[in-house]
C-alpha cells in the first residue's frame, strides 16, 4: 500500500509559508520586477532593443558556444562517466572526487587560468599559434571555457543512471548475438537517453548565462567575441537599464523555451 | 482497555478506503485484521492509532471517544511493517526513546529509564543487543526491537502493522508463536494486520475479514473458517473448489474430500492429471468432463486409494462437507 | 572455467596483462580528456602563482586589500549560507513530508535561481534598489545604500545559492519517508523533539553536503556580485572581484596568488563534500539492507 501523507507530522504550514514567503521576496518579485520594467518599452523599440546588430550578433555567440560546449560535454561527459561507473584503474578515485572542481572552483579563477592556458604565450595557446590558429579571444576560447564550467553536469546525471542498469542487460543482449558497439547503441544508449538530455540541459543552460568563466578569455570584442551576459554590464555601465532588462528578459524567455523543448523531447523518449 | 470503532468512513481522493467501519474489541483481546492488499485493513490500523483522520464516525478507547486526541496522547503501541527503527540510534536509545520524551515533570530519571528497558529487552529476549544499531540486526531481532520500544511507554493498546510481512518463512513463524505467548504474559489488546489467513488462524483470538473497505466477517477462527459468511471469506480462508452439479454449485476444500479408486455411490469419476507429495499430504489433480476447472484434493500420504496411483488413471471422489454457493 | 579456458587461447598475450584493448582505450582517453580539461588549469594558476617565488605569493595574499575582501567574501558566506540552510530545511520539509497541488510548480521554482544567469541576478536587485530602482528614492531619502555595497553583494549571493541545501535535501528525505517520525509521535514525542532526535540526525550528511555545495558557490560568485558591487577596493570587493582587478592592472602573479588560495579553498571543499558523500552512501546503503 502506498505511503501517504499522515496528519500527525506537524509544520506544513509553516515551512510552505516560510518556503513561499522566502522565495518571494528573493526570487519571484525581483525577476517579475524585471519584467515588469521592460514595459517602460514600447512593443516596437523592445523590439529595436532586442533586434540590434550587436545583440543578434551575442545572442548568436552565446547560445552558439554553449551548444558547443554542452555538445563537448555530451561525448566527454559520457566518456568519463562510462569509465568511472564500469572500470575500476589506477587514480579511479581522485578523478571521481575532481570530476566536481569546476562547481567548486570560482569561476573567475577558472577563467584566468584558462586565459593563462589558452593565451597565444600560453602552455596550449604556443601550440596552436605554431599551428596557426588562436584560441583564446575567439569563440573556440569560449566554448572551452564553457566546456570547463559545465564539465560535471553530464557526468554526474549520467554517473547514477549508468550505474543502475543491471549488467545483466549487456549480457543478455551479448547472448543473444549483439556485439559490445551493438549493445551500446541499441540496449545502453536508449536508457541513458534521457539522464544524458537532463545532463545536456543543465550544461547548455549554465553556458548561456556563464559570465565569470568567460570574460576574460572572451577578449570582449563587439561584434565578434561578445556573449550576451558582458551586454548586459555595458548597457548596466551606460546607464541604459531598459536596455539591460530588455536583453536580460531576451535571454530568460530564449533559455526557458530552448529547456521546454528539450523537456519535451525528453518526454517523448521516456514514454516510447 | 476496549476499543470501539464506530461508523468510520475514509476517503483517500476519490478512493473510498473504508466504508461504514463497526468492529468492538474487547479488552485483552488479540484480534488481526485479514484481507487482500488495499483491502483497507493498514488504513483502520492507523486510523485507530491516530495517525489517519477518519471523514467521518469515532474511536472510542475504553467507552470514551478519542477522535480529536492527538496521537501522542493516545497512549497506543505501535509496531511499524517496517519497524521504523530509529537508524541512527542504539538498540538501548530506540526503546529508552517514549520515556525520554516525556514531560520533565513526568520523566523518569536515566537510572529508571535503564532499569526499564533492560527489562524489556528481556522480555524480548534480547538484551545482549543493547549497544548494537538496527542496521546490524536480522529481520526478527529488528521486530522483536520495534515490539520492545513500543511497549516501553506502556501503551493501553498495542497495534502491529504487518509484523510478520517482511521475514522469511521460518523466523516468520517461530516469531507468531512466540507473539501469541507474549499476549499471554502481557494480555494487552492487541490489533494486528495481516494478509495471511495461516497467520490469522495461528495468533488470533478473533479475526475480522476485510475486502474492499468493508468487514465481511468477526469471528473465531474457527467460527470464519467453518462458517464462512460469503463467497469472499470462503475464498479467501483457504483453497477451494469449484464443483458444476446440475444447476448447483458446490465449493469444497481439497481436504474435504473422499477418494476411492472403485466407482461408489454418489462418487463421481475424474482422470488423474497430477500427484504431488507434499510431505504429509498428497495433492491429487483431478479433471471432470463436465467443466474446465480442476479439481484439487488433498489425502494423507498414506491413502488406499494412493497405492500405485498413476497419472492418466481414474480416480472417484466425492465431496465431503459441502457449502452451497 | 572461463579463465582456464581463455589462458589457453591464442590471445592469452592480452588477457593476462588484464584488460581488453578497447576498454584500455577508453580509460586511457578519459584520462587525456581529464588532465586536458581540468588538471592543466590547475597546474597552471600555481605555477603562474608561484613564478616569481613565495615571497610574492605570500605577500600579494596578505596585502590590505585582499584581506579586505576576504573579509567581505567571509560575510557573504557567513550571511547567505545559514539562511540557505534554514530555508532548504524548510522547503524539503514541505515538499517531501506532504502531498499537495502545486508541488512540482515549487520545486520548479526552488531549483529557478539555477536557470538564470548570474548576471540577470545581479541586475534585478540593481532594478529594485539602485538609484533608478523602485525602492531607489525610498532608499536615498533615508540614506540607505544596498546597490555597490555590502547588502547588494550579501542578496546577490543569497539568489545565486537558494537551491543548494533544499536539492540535497528533498531526494534524501522523499526516499526515508515518514515512518521514523510516526514513531517518534506515537511515543509521544513531540514536534520539534521529532525534528531535533528524530529528523536532524537521518539528515545530517545530506545537510553536510547541502551546505558545502552552498558554501563553494557563495564563496566563488562572480557575475551577479560583480553586477551590485561598483568594484570600490577594499570596500565592495569579493575575494574573486579582487582576482578581477588584479588580473586587469596585468598585476598576473598577484592575481593568480590570491586564485591559488580559492583554488585551494574549493580542493577543501571537494574533500569535504567527497566526506559527507561517502556518508550519505554508507547510510543509504545501510537503510538499503532493511
Amino acid at each position: 500500500m502506498s505511503r501517504r501523507t499522515s496528519p500527525v507530522i506537524p509544520g506544513f504550514g509553516l515551512t510552505l509559508g516560510y518556503t513561499l514567503l522566502y522565495l518571494s521576496l528573493l526570487v519571484l518579485i525581483p525577476l517579475g520586477a524585471m519584467f515588469l520594467k521592460t514595459t517602460a518599452l514600447s512593443w516596437s523599440e523592445f523590439i529595436a532593443v532586442i533586434t540590434d546588430t550587436r545583440v543578434l550578433a551575442a545572442l548568436q555567440l552565446s547560445f552558439g558556444t554553449a551548444l558547443a560546449a554542452a555538445l563537448i560535454n555530451g561525448v566527454v561527459g559520457t566518456l568519463l562517466a562510462w569509465v568511472l561507473v564500469r572500470y575500476t584503474f589506477p587514480g579511479r578515485k581522485i578523478m571521481e572526487a575532481m570530476i566536481d572542481l569546476p562547481f567548486a572552483l570560482p569561476t573567475a579563477v577558472a577563467g584566468i587560468a584558462l586565459t593563462a592556458l589558452y593565451a597565444p604565450s600560453g602552455l596550449i595557446g604556443q601550440w596552436a599559434t605554431d599551428l596557426g590558429f588562436k584560441i583564446a579571444y575567439t569563440p573556440l576560447g569560449i566554448s572551452l571555457a564553457l566546456t570547463f564550467v559545465t564539465l560535471p553536469f553530464v557526468v554526474r546525471t549520467l554517473q547514477p543512471v549508468l550505474a543502475d542498469i543491471p549488467r545483466e542487460v549487456e549480457e543478455a543482449a551479448a547472448c543473444l548475438g549483439a556485439n559490445p558497439w551493438q549493445s551500446f547503441r541499441y540496449v545502453l544508449l536508449p536508457a541513458l537517453l534521457p539522464a544524458w538530455l537532463t545532463g545536456f540541459a543543465l550544461a547548455f543552460a549554465r553556458g548561456v548565462g556563464e559570465y565569470g568563466s568567460v570574460i576574460f578569455i572572451a577578449g570582449n570584442m563587439p561584434m565578434k567575441t561578445e556573449i550576451l551576459p558582458l551586454l548586459i554590464m555595458v548597457k548596466l555601465d551606460q546607464y541604459d537599464y531598459t536596455g539591460a532588462t530588455a536583453i536580460g528578459v531576451l535571454m530568460l524567455v530564449v533559455s526557458f523555451i530552448l529547456l521546454l523543448l528539450i523537456n519535451l523531447l525528453q518526454r517523448r523518449i521516456a514514454t516510447p | 482497555m476496549s476499543i470501539e470503532v464506530s461508523q468510520v468512513n475514509k476517503h483517500f481522493g476519490s478512493f473510498q478506503a473504508l466504508k461504514n467501519i463497526d468492529l468492538k474489541i474487547q479488552s485483552g483481546e488479540l484480534v488481526a485484521l485479514l484481507g487482500p492488499s488495499g483491502c483497507g485493513k493498514t488504513t483502520l490500523l492507523r486510523i485507530i492509532a491516530g495517525l489517519e483522520t477518519p471523514d467521518t464516525g469515532s474511536i472510542l478507547f475504553h467507552g470514551e471517544d478519542v477522535s480529536s486526541r492527538e496521537v501522542r496522547e493516545r497512549n497506543v503501541g505501535f509496531v511499524f511493517q517496517h519497524y521504523a527503527l530509529f537508524r541512527h540510534m542504539s538498540v538501548f536509545d530506540n526503546v529508552a526513546f517514549g520515556l525520554r520524551m516525556k514531560p520533565k515533570s513526568q520523566r523518569p530519571s536515566e537510572k529508571v529509564i535503564a532499569d526499564k528497558v533492560h527489562e524489556l529487552l528481556n522480555l524480548v529476549q534480547l538484551d545482549w543487543l543493547a549497544d548494537r544499531y538496527p542496521e546490524q540486526l536480522s529481520g526478527g531481532q529488528r521486530q522483536r526491537i520495534a515490539l520492545a520500544r513500543a511497549l516501553a511507554v506502556e501503551p493501553k493498546v498495542l497495534l502491529l502493522d504487518e509484523p510478520f510481512g517482511a521475514l522469511d518463512a521460518k523466523v516468520r513463524k517461530e516469531l507468531r508463536r512466540w507473539l501469541a505467548r507474549l499476549h499471554e504474559e502481557v494480555h494487552l489488546t492487541s490489533v494486528f494486520v495481516t494478509h495471511d489467513q495461516e497467520e490469522a488462524m495461528e495468533v488470533a483470538d478473533r479475526i475480522v475479514v476485510m475486502n474492499k473497505g468493508v468487514v465481511e466477517q468477526i469471528g473465531s477462527p474457527g467460527e470464519v473458517y467453518e462458517n464462512p459468511a460469503s463467497d469472499f471469506v470462503y475464498h479467501f480462508l483457504g483453497d477451494s473448489n469449484h464443483l458444476k452439479q446440475g444447476d448447483e454449485h458446490i465449493l469444497f476444500r481439497p481436504h474435504e474430500v473422499a477418494l476411492a479408486r472403485q466407482a461408489e455411490n454418489d462418487f463421481r469419476p475424474a482422470e488423474v492429471r497430477d500427484i504431488r507429495p507434499l510431505g504429509a499430504v498428497t495433492r491429487i489433480t483431478l479433471k471432470l468432463d463436465s467443466q474446465d476447472e480442476f479439481i484439487e484434493a488433498e489425502v494423507i500420504k498414506d491413502h488406499a486409494s494412493l497405492k500405485g496411483l498413476s497419472r492418466g488413471q481414474i480416480l472417484y471422489f466425492k465431496p465431503k462437507a459441502n457449502t452451497p454457493a | 572455467m572461463s579463465s582456464s579456458l581463455s589462458s589457453s587461447a591464442p590471445f592469452s598475450l592480452s588477457k593476462s596483462q588484464g584488460r581488453p584493448l578497447g576498454q584500455r582505450l577508453l580509460i586511457l582517453s578519459a584520462w587525456l580528456a581529464f588532465g586536458l580539461l581540468l588538471l592543466l588549469p590547475l597546474y597552471v594558476v600555481l605555477s603562474e602563482a608561484l613564478k616569481l617565488g613565495f615571497g610574492t605569493f605570500f605577500s600579494a595574499m596578505l596585502e590590505p586589500d585582499a584581506l579586505a575582501a576576504m573579509q567581505l567574501t567571509l560575510i557573504a558566506v557567513g550571511i547567505s549560507v545559514p539562511l540557505n540552510l534554514v530555508f532548504g530545511v524548510a522547503a524539503a520539509w514541505c515538499v517531501s513530508k506532504y502531498e499537495f497541488r502545486g508541488k512540482s510548480l515549487l520545486i520548479t521554482l526552488i531549483d529557478l535561481p539555477f536557470s538564470v544567469s548570474p548576471v540577470i541576478a545581479g541586475l534585478i536587485y540593481v532594478l529594485m534598489f539602485g538609484a533608478q530602482g523602485w525602492f531607489g528614492p525610498w532608499l536615498l531619502d533615508r540614506d540607505l545604500q544596498i546597490i555597490f555595497a555590502v547588502p547588494g553583494i550579501v542578496l546577490a549571493t543569497l539568489f545565486v545559492t537558494v537551491p543548494f541545501v533544499a536539492r540535497e535535501l528533498i531526494p534524501l528525505m522523499q526516499e526515508q519517508g515518514t515512518q521514523e517520525e510516526e514513531a517518534a509521535r506515537l511515543l509521544g514525542a513531540s514536534g520539534w523533539q521529532m525534528f531535533w532526535h528524530v529528523t536532524l540526525p537521518n539528515i545530517k550528511w545530506g545537510l553536510i553536503y547541502g551546505v558545502v555545495l552552498c558554501t563553494a558557490r557563495a564563496m566563488g560568485e562572480f557575475g551577479a556580485v560583480s553586477v551590485v558591487s561598483g568594484h570600490i577596493r577594499g570596500l565592495t570587493n569579493t575575494l574573486p572581484l579582487h582576482v578581477e582587478i588584479l588580473y586587469n592592472e596585468y598585476n598576473h602573479v598577484a592575481a593568480f596568488s590570491v586564485a591559488s588560495l580559492l583554488l585551494v579553498m574549493a580542493l577543501f571543499i571537494l574533500l569535504l563534500k567527497q566526506w559527507s558523500e561517502s556518508r550519505i552512501n554508507r547510510q543509504r546503503h545501510n537503510s538499503a539492507e532493511e
